[in-house]
C-alpha cells in the first residue's frame, strides 16, 4: 500500500504529472478530446476507448476498466461536452496516477455473489480508505488539465480569470 | 465458518464477534467499538457487553441499527442458517477482492475504478456496486471492431 503524502505535496505531485504529460503529448488546437485520446494512446503505446452511458441520479459519473491490453473509459452521454471532457479527463488522471482499479460489482453481479448482503455491506469489503484520496489525486490532475484546455480558447473573460489565478 | 460459542451456541455476542472480525476494508482493520458507537448511536460500553455476551436479549431497535451499519438483515443475529449463508457471500466477496486486486489477474471481472466527483464523496457514499459497470459490460458485448470509441465531437465551442 502506497504511503500517501500530504495534501500539499500531492499537489505538487499531480502538477509535475501533468507537466510531463504534456511534455509529450500536446494539448490540440483547436481543442478535441478525441485527438487528445488518440495522441495519449500512442504516447502510452495503449489503446482507449471511450464509452457513453445513461447517467441517472445516484450513479457515478465515469469509470475506467483497465484490460489486459486496452482500456475503457466510461463518460455520460446526457451531460455537456464539458462535463464529459473534465469526467474523461478524472479518469486520465487516476491513469496518470497509477491508480489500483477496485473491485466493483455490477447489480446483477452483487444480487448473485451476494443476495443477503446490502450496499453497506459490500462498502465495508470493497472500499479503502485510500478511495478517497485516489478521487482526490484524480480530480486535482483533471482540474490542472481542464486549466490548459481553457488557455487554448479564445480569448475572453472566462480564459482572463483563469489565467489570474495561475499567475 | 461463524465461530461458536464456548458451549457450542450461536449467540448473539459470537454473531457480532465474527461481523466486526469479517466486515471492513482490506486496508484497515476492524472497526472499533467507538466507531461503530459513533456510526449507530450506541454507546462503545453497550457493544462491548454485547461483544462480550453481558446482554444477550438487546433491544429490536438497536440489533436493527448494527444489522443496519453492517448491511446485514438482523436476523442475522438469531438464525444460525442465515447466518452461515451470509458469511459464505462475505468470503465470496473477500475471494473476489483478492484476485481483483492481486497482480496478474487475468480474468476481466469487477475490476473496474469508477470515478466519483470530490464534492460528492461522504466518508460512507463509495459506490462498491454500480449500475454504471451494467453499462460497461453491455458495452463490452460488441465486438472492438465494431462499436464506438470516442465521443461524438461537438459542432461549435460556445465557452
Amino acid at each position: 500500500m502506497k504511503r500517501r503524502s500530504s495534501h500539499s505535496r500531492l499537489g505538487l505531485n499531480c502538477r509535475a504529472q501533468v507537466k510531463e504529460l504534456l511534455r509529450n503529448v500536446q494539448l490540440p488546437n483547436p481543442w478535441s478530446m478525441n485527438t487528445f485520446i488518440d495522441q495519449l494512446e500512442t504516447y502510452r503505446q495503449r489503446e482507449i476507448d471511450l464509452c457513453a452511458f445513461l447517467w441517472t441520479p445516484g450513479s457515478a459519473t465515469g469509470a475506467w476498466h483497465p484490460y489486459a491490453t486496452h482500456d475503457v473509459i466510461a463518460y455520460a452521454e446526457n451531460t455537456t461536452p464539458a462535463h464529459q471532457d473534465h469526467t474523461i479527463f478524472h479518469e486520465v488522471g487516476h491513469m496518470l496516477a497509477g491508480h489500483t482499479p477496485r473491485c466493483v460489482l455490477s447489480t446483477t453481479e452483487a444480487e448473485g455473489a451476494a443476495p443477503h448482503l446490502r450496499p453497506a455491506a459490500l462498502n465495508h469489503l470493497l472500499a479503502a480508505e485510500s478511495h478517497a484520496l485516489d478521487e482526490y489525486e484524480a480530480e486535482l490532475i483533471a482540474t490542472i488539465l481542464l486549466a490548459q484546455v481553457a488557455k487554448i480558447r479564445p480569448h475572453g473573460p472566462l480564459q482572463r480569470r483563469v489565467e489570474a489565478v495561475f499567475q | 465458518m461463524p465461530e461458536q460459542d464456548t458451549d457450542g451456541e450461536w449467540t448473539f455476542a459470537a454473531a457480532l464477534r465474527h461481523l466486526i472480525a469479517r466486515l471492513h476494508p482490506a486496508d484497515r482493520g476492524p472497526y472499533s467499538l467507538a466507531e461503530i458507537g459513533d456510526a449507530t448511536g450506541l454507546s462503545r460500553q453497550y457493544i462491548h457487553q454485547l461483544v462480550h455476551g453481558r446482554r444477550n436479549a438487546p433491544r429490536y431497535q438497536n440489533v436493527q441499527a448494527l444489522a443496519d451499519f453492517f448491511g446485514v438483515p438482523p436476523n442475522y443475529f438469531f438464525d444460525a442458517h442465515l447466518a452461515q449463508q451470509v458469511d459464505s457471500e462475505i468470503a465470496t466477496l473477500i475471494t473476489r477482492r483478492e484476485a481483483a486486486t492481486s497482480e496478474g489477474e487475468t480474468e476481466d471481472y469487477g475490476r473496474s475504478l469508477l470515478a466519483q466527483r470530490v464534492m460528492d464523496l461522504s466518508p460512507h457514499a463509495q459506490q462498491a456496486v454500480s449500475a454504471l459497470v451494467d453499462s460497461l459490460r453491455d458495452y463490452e458485448q460488441q465486438p472492438r471492431t465494431t462499436r464506438s470509441r470516442r465521443k461524438p465531437e461537438p459542432h461549435s465551442d460556445a465557452t
